[in-house]
């Protein structure tokens, strides 16, 4: 066999790279999170049958094929211009709802709950999912784990495989439920919902009762005043699923509230020449760099952003405790509204109420007649193609879904036979990479001042700041949060690198 | 709460992990089908299975808690993943025998940690895992673009993998 020696800088160029520019005074100027880039996805996909792109989108990405499938799925609805029947809906709904459970599930007690569990300052060897399994308890893993296993096991069932799925088809899905099927879900959904409520107690115990987590979540470090934007149903409630993307201003005034597929009309992309990945932001108000406010283009697509554009929880457990954070942490305005959780530290808090709020809704789908029904297809009966701008026919399908880190788009157009001819996706991590950049950059100015760095724990204080959008950058940076391969570089004005802090696993 | 994962039994389950739409990140995908295809013959040319019956192969999208997953029950796992130290050969083939490993480009997940912390935490909950975990790993070149062809020397290199691993499961 072999030796090899593996350098992490060879490894990590253009990879999870933060460069921070000082200005004369020593002071934090700017701070670029430079992120890799995945070529040619549309190129990929031109010349495909449309019908194929709900199987080709999902290997995207291996963290969430469900959204993608999901988005996928819905765009060729509009496209091949069928309204699903009410089953299909909710089947598709159904194993959403499942997908959420595991991937909030994995979230908060893998990457979020170790910074308060365990503590933001203990040894990065103790700050795991193992340091918070020995502080909480064996049984807490054993469910965790659990967790995933009975809901990967109902994202089979339904979608036909574990990983890629293959049900979702235009105009509905490829299978109906069965009697002992729903049964099977309806148990594995209370179970959920005990889960859910166990963890937001964890959190009340462990992190609210803890005068110096409360503090942590309370610090002006972790504050940006942003616009919010997430999907709501027809009675302002928070929806993963369909209804209409409503955005609200930093004082939690609606600001515009529309159907997905006019995006283009509210969303712009600034390209900035250090990074690849582009940056979302709200064309009616302008990009003015990286800063809060309601000046400001930015906004944030988050767990906390979905509840912040939400005027309440459509399942009772889950309004409760969406009562019980607002109480804690806002002020009712005079529409009776809560204004907007500018703590972003928060996010954790609402990604556990996000969970309670899936496996209720779990059951209540399950829980539904119309879910049993056995009609999951409305056949397309062709594509209704209109004129394309270059004269030739066209058409159109554009579907959205709440992804667990942000609003997923899939935009593509055809011709009359269905074969793709352009595709644009806006996946959730985007829409928060100029909040991430502004969050980075809000954690170094608090250990950088004068040109002194604070060198012990800087690396986990940017990495918390980052880690609460749980991005997944290009579908992925191949970065591991908490003991992530990271280079940071300070540079002085002139961008000649003064210092560089370093830390990745093989050291 | 009851273990959702069966008992310890004597098979091997071989994992091609990786992106089968991201070039050479796919390398781990199609190797594990030319082995799937592969037994599947050998079962029926041969008609007793009794050795293929210990083997699976399986597909990852993504590595840590995920991958640890996939290897509950198994008595051996042999993973076949991408890697990119920019320092070899594109097609350069190496094998890793756990837990000396170091990361491979789908072994750890960006969403939780790294195979290392996860088999650390399976075993710690009780999950039965293989007692040898054998990882093959091939020098990727293109990573960035989207295509579901590899490159010439990593598609080269996926035969000399494929030809190591039968031999470690028998019926070359």
């Amino acid at each position: 066999m072999r030796k090899i020696s593996i350098d992490p800088v060879t490894r990590l160029e253009g990879h999870g790279k933060i460069d921070i520019f000082l200005n004369d005074e020593g002071n934090v100027e700017n701070v670029y999170f430079i992120v890799p880039e995945l070529r040619g996805f549309e190129q990929f996909c031109i010349g495909r049958l449309a019908e194929d792109m709900p199987v080709l989108t999902n290997r995207i990405c291996g963290v969430c094929p469900e959204a993608h499938h999901m988005a996928s799925v819905k765009a060729l609805d509009r496209l091949f211009g069928v309204e699903p029947p009410p089953a299909a809906k909710k089947i598709r709904e159904l194993l959403y709802m499942a997908f959420y459970v595991t991937d909030h599930t994995t979230h908060f007690y893998a990457l979020g709950g170790p910074d308060f569990i365990v503590g933001p300052d203990a040894p990065p060897s103790e700050r795991n999912v193992l340091g918070v399994i020995r502080k909480v308890g064996l049984d807490i893993g054993k469910e965790v784990i659990g967790t995933r296993a009975r809901n990967h096991r109902i994202i089979e069932m339904i979608g036909g495989r574990g990983v890629h799925l293959t049900g979702g088809l235009p105009g509905g899905w490829s299978k109906s439920l069965s009697k002992e099927e729903l049964e099977e879900i309806k148990f594995n959904a209370k179970k959920n919902i005990d889960f859910a409520l166990f963890s937001l107690k964890i959190f009340d115990d462990v992190v609210l009762k803890n005068p110096v987590y409360k503090e942590l979540i309370m610090s002006d470090v972790y504050i940006h005043k942003t616009y919010y934007m997430g999907t709501v149903d027809e009675h302002n409630s928070v929806n993963f699923y369909e209804g209409k993307i409503r955005v609200i201003d930093p004082e939690g005034n609606e600001f515009v509230k529309y159907d997905p597929a006019d995006y283009t009309k509210h969303i712009a992309e600034r390209v900035e020449p250090w990074t690849y990945l582009k940056y979302p932001y709200l064309k009616n108000i302008g990009w003015k760099g990286f800063v809060d406010g309601p000046e400001s283009g930015i906004y944030s697509c988050t767990p906390l952003s979905r509840l912040n554009v939400s005027d309440k929880i459509a399942t009772p457990l889950a309004q409760e405790n969406f009562e019980k954070m607002y109480g804690a942490l806002s002020d009712k305005r005079e529409d009776g509204r809560y204004k907007p959780v500018h703590h972003r530290l928060a996010t954790h808090w609402a990604r556990l109420i996000e969970l309670l709020y899936a496996s209720e809704h779990m059951l209540e789908l399950a829980n539904d007649e119309e879910t049993a029904l056995s009609n999951v297809r409305t056949i397309p009966g062709g594509i209704p193609a209109g004129v394309g701008a270059n004269g030739s026919p066209e058409a159109v399908g554009i579907g959205s879904v709440e992804a667990p880190r942000g609003t997923l788009t899939h935009h593509y157009v055809s011709d009359e036979k269905g074969v793709i001819k352009k595709v644009n996706l806006i996946v959730g991590t985007t829409n928060n990479y100029a909040p991430m950049t502004m969050s980075i950059k809000r954690a170094a100015e608090k250990l950088i001042s004068k040109g002194k760095v604070v060198r012990e724990g800087l690396l986990n204080r940017i990495e918390m700041a980052f880690r609460l959008y749980d991005p997944c950058l290009s579908c992925s940076t191949h970065s591991l949060p908490g003991k992530m391969p990271l280079i940071v570089k300070i540079r002085d004005k002139n961008g000649d690198a003064i210092k560089t802090i370093k830390r990745n696993s093989w050291d | 709460m009851k273990n959702a994962y069966p008992k310890l039994n004597p098979k091997t389950v071989v994992i091609g992990i990786g992106n089968p739409i991201l070039s050479d990140d796919g390398l781990g995908i199609k190797a594990v089908n030319v082995l799937r295809s592969f037994y599947a013959d050998k079962r029926e040319n041969t008609g007793d299975g009794s050795c293929v019956g210990f083997m699976e192969f399986t597909e990852a999208s993504t590595g840590g808690i995920n991958l640890m997953e996939h290897m509950a029950g198994f008595q051996r796992a042999i993973v076949i993943d991408s890697i990119v130290t920019g320092r070899h050969k594109a097609g350069t083939v190496f094998k890793f025998i756990y837990p000396d490993i170091p990361y491979t480009r789908n072994t750890v997940s960006t969403h939780d940690m790294d195979l290392p912390a996860a088999i650390e935490i399976g075993r710690y909950l009780g999950i039965s895992l293989p007692s040898e975990i054998i990882i093959f790993a091939v020098e990727a070149r293109d990573v960035a673009n989207f295509g579901e062809v590899l490159t010439e020397e990593v598609e080269a290199a996926i035969k000399s993998v494929v030809s190591e691993i039968q031999l470690m499961l028998g019926f070359r």
